[in-house]
């Protein structure tokens, strides 16, 4: 039996429940709530930003290098750094790096609502740094996520920069994770006092996604040893020449520096294709160890049209007594199939190389989604442009482009602000800053 | 298919089992949406998105029995989180014209009382009578004990008939 209040409150049920239900349009949102949680779905979502200002090529590797067991043996036990060498085993450079104690210890915390941040230590030269910082969650647990990580010197001002991070998300079931963060200089005035802020945002464990962005800010002032570092370099001057299916490669000067070795190459202004980067460029010493790319991280910054400078891991702490440098295989495109032009109203593609890479244009949010064809499911997705041109010749969003690709699938989605952002009307212009066709040749050049 | 047994399927991420699963629950999801966010085109986007959530987290529902009201829990956060969004009051106007006219005084009529209680006791009092869960599914979606449900209801339902008593509404005559 209910009591008056009951049976009122059971009136508005009924109300409710007379209320029609538009069946086809909840059918529709099924149906586009399955899609994109399909998009999202089983993918590695990783986002970079990049600068117009900076050109640069970023190869970035999911996850899987970290328990790949290819570098394990190069790693030796280095006491009370196992958590750094677990974070930097995928590069040679940065882990002889930590076995020759290189590496900076800091240890400076900062801590609020029982969150505590600390900066553990730094790889650092005169050409980037890399931070090894860790998350500690003391009371209730949280899933955590970075929303931002700055760093300036210690009056707060910014310091130029080419930043890649790459941060996982803080798992509320493990106490203690520690991340690493690089910075990269491109001038070598960088102050010896310097500052860490880091915001954080609680994850909620119903929808997985970041939406409580905590009211602190962790500062975390430091101060590294630039003496540690200074006249740590050997520059070698090259400028051999080299010809691979009609185009002319110089090679004009290596630098070695502990975090990484520099590769500046001239591509002829008269060849007939753009030339983005090498696949397979390598450093070989005397016993045939090989230095290779980069793997996560910058791997390319263009000093002008024609000169770009590649980032090899280091040897820096070998010292060999024989040392070359070899290449087999380039990435490039014919020169007027450099730029890739879409209408994003008509969601059409009005040119784009010739190979037929590029998939399809899809709209994703606010956000322009061009799906590429890559050639294994592992390796670098070697597909990146510059930022956006509007039919007027202006820049379109902030330059940001994210990548998102799955270990099961060969199609890898770029994604760019474009909706919403004031672009004007019609066409545009996608300038390739990277591409996976290939040209191949053979290159062995002895350095030393 | 049993309930059971397509939560399991779509845990292992069968794609048509986790739609068979939306569609059983997409009328009652949308009328509680409706209820929370009061118009229609907001209820549908809710639906979009609890269904995206769902989708991308389904492997965290541990027991299958409990997966209407996990869900409901996802709306309800999606629903209280888009309200806190809009920091304003939002009139009934579009809920209302989709009743029937018979039933407009009543929800109004609810919706006056039910909108002096506290936003805690409130939410326990729709769900359990304009929404129709058992308190034991209460405590599930809001995760909270059962004792704690049927405190707040009967806090609630206390306060109801004190308002109503005042009004004179009660009808026992």
């Amino acid at each position: 039996m209910l009591n008056a209040e009951e049976k009122k409150l059971s009136k508005a049920q009924a109300a409710l429940e007379n209320i029609e239900v538009p069946e086809l349009r909840l059918d529709e949102a099924i149906a586009a709530g399955i899609s994109k949680g399909k998009r999202k779905r089983k993918k590695n979502l990783l986002y970079m930003r990049t600068f117009a200002s900076a050109a640069i090529l970023i190869f970035a590797f999911t996850a899987m290098l970290r328990t790949s067991e290819t570098f394990a043996s190069y790693v030796t036990l280095v006491p009370g750094m196992e958590k750094i060498v677990e974070l930097v085993r995928f590069d040679k450079g940065l882990t002889a790096a930590v076995e020759n104690d290189f590496a900076q210890k800091i240890g400076v915390s900062d801590e609020h609502d029982g969150i505590k941040v600390t900066l553990d230590s730094v790889i650092v030269d005169e050409q980037m740094m890399v931070l090894f910082y860790k998350l500690e969650s003391s009371g209730a647990k949280k899933d955590l996520t970075i929303e931002k990580f700055l760093l300036t010197d210690s009056e707060g001002q910014n310091i130029e920069e080419t930043v890649f991070s790459y941060y996982d998300s803080f798992d509320a079931h493990n106490q203690e994770q520690m991340f690493s963060a690089t910075y990269e200089f491109y001038n070598d005035n960088l102050p010896e006092d310097l500052e860490l802020s880091i915001e954080l945002a609680e994850g909620r464990i119903d929808d997985s996604e970041p939406s409580n962005k905590l009211n602190h800010t962790w500062v975390l002032p430091f101060s590294i040893d630039k003496d540690a570092f200074k006249d740590k370099k050997e520059i070698y001057e090259v400028n051999e020449t080299v010809e691979f299916e009609g185009q002319k490669i110089t090679v004009e000067k290596v630098s070695i520096y502990p975090t990484r070795i520099g590769i500046t190459a001239r591509f002829d202004k008269e060849n007939t294709r753009h030339i983005f980067g090498f696949n397979d460029l390598r450093i070989v010493d005397e016993t045939g160890e090989e230095w290779a790319a980069i793997n996560n991280g910058t791997v390319a910054s263009h000093k002008d049209d024609s000169t770009k400078e590649f980032f090899l891991q280091s040897n820096y702490f070998k010292k060999p007594k024989e040392l070359y440098l070899r290449f087999n295989s380039l990435r490039a495109v014919d020169k007027n199939e450099v730029e890739i032009i879409v209408d994003p109203e008509k969601m059409k593609v009005l040119k784009a190389p010739s190979d037929g890479r590029l998939l399809k244009i899809d709209r994703e949010e606010n956000l322009l989604m061009l799906t590429f064809q890559r050639d294994s499911k592992e390796g670098h997705t070697n597909i990146s442009f510059e930022q956006a041109v509007d039919s007027n010749g202006d820049e379109i969003g902030d330059g940001s482009a994210s990548f998102r690709w799955s270990r099961d699938e060969l199609p890898v989605d770029i994604l760019i602000p474009y909706f919403g952002e004031g672009a004007a009307p019609g066409p545009i212009t996608l300038k390739l800053n990277d591409y996976p066709a290939t040209i191949k040749g053979e290159a062995n050049i002895r350095l030393k | 298919m049993e309930l059971q047994e397509l939560v399991q399927k779509a845990k292992k991420g069968d794609e048509a089992a986790f739609y068979e699963l939306m569609q059983l629950h997409k009328v009652r999801l949308y009328r509680t949406a409706l209820s929370y966010l009061k118009n229609s085109e907001d209820a549908v986007e809710a639906l979009q998105e609890v269904t995206y959530r769902a989708f991308r987290s389904i492997r965290k529902v541990k027991d299958p029995q409990y997966f209407t009201t996990w869900l409901t829990r996802i709306l309800i956060n999606y629903c209280n989180d888009e309200l806190k969004k809009r920091k304003r009051i939002l009139v009934s106007d579009d809920l209302i014209s989709l009743m029937g006219a018979e039933h407009q005084t009543s929800w109004l009529e609810v919706e006056e009382v039910i909108g002096k209680l506290d936003a805690k006791t409130r939410q326990v009092i729709e769900l359990k009578y304009v929404h129709d869960f058992k308190i034991k599914e209460i405590a599930e979606i809001l995760e909270c004990p059962e004792g704690t449900v049927k405190t707040w209801l009967n806090k609630g339902l206390k306060e109801l008939r004190g308002q109503l008593e005042d009004k004179g509404g009660l009808g026992y005559a």
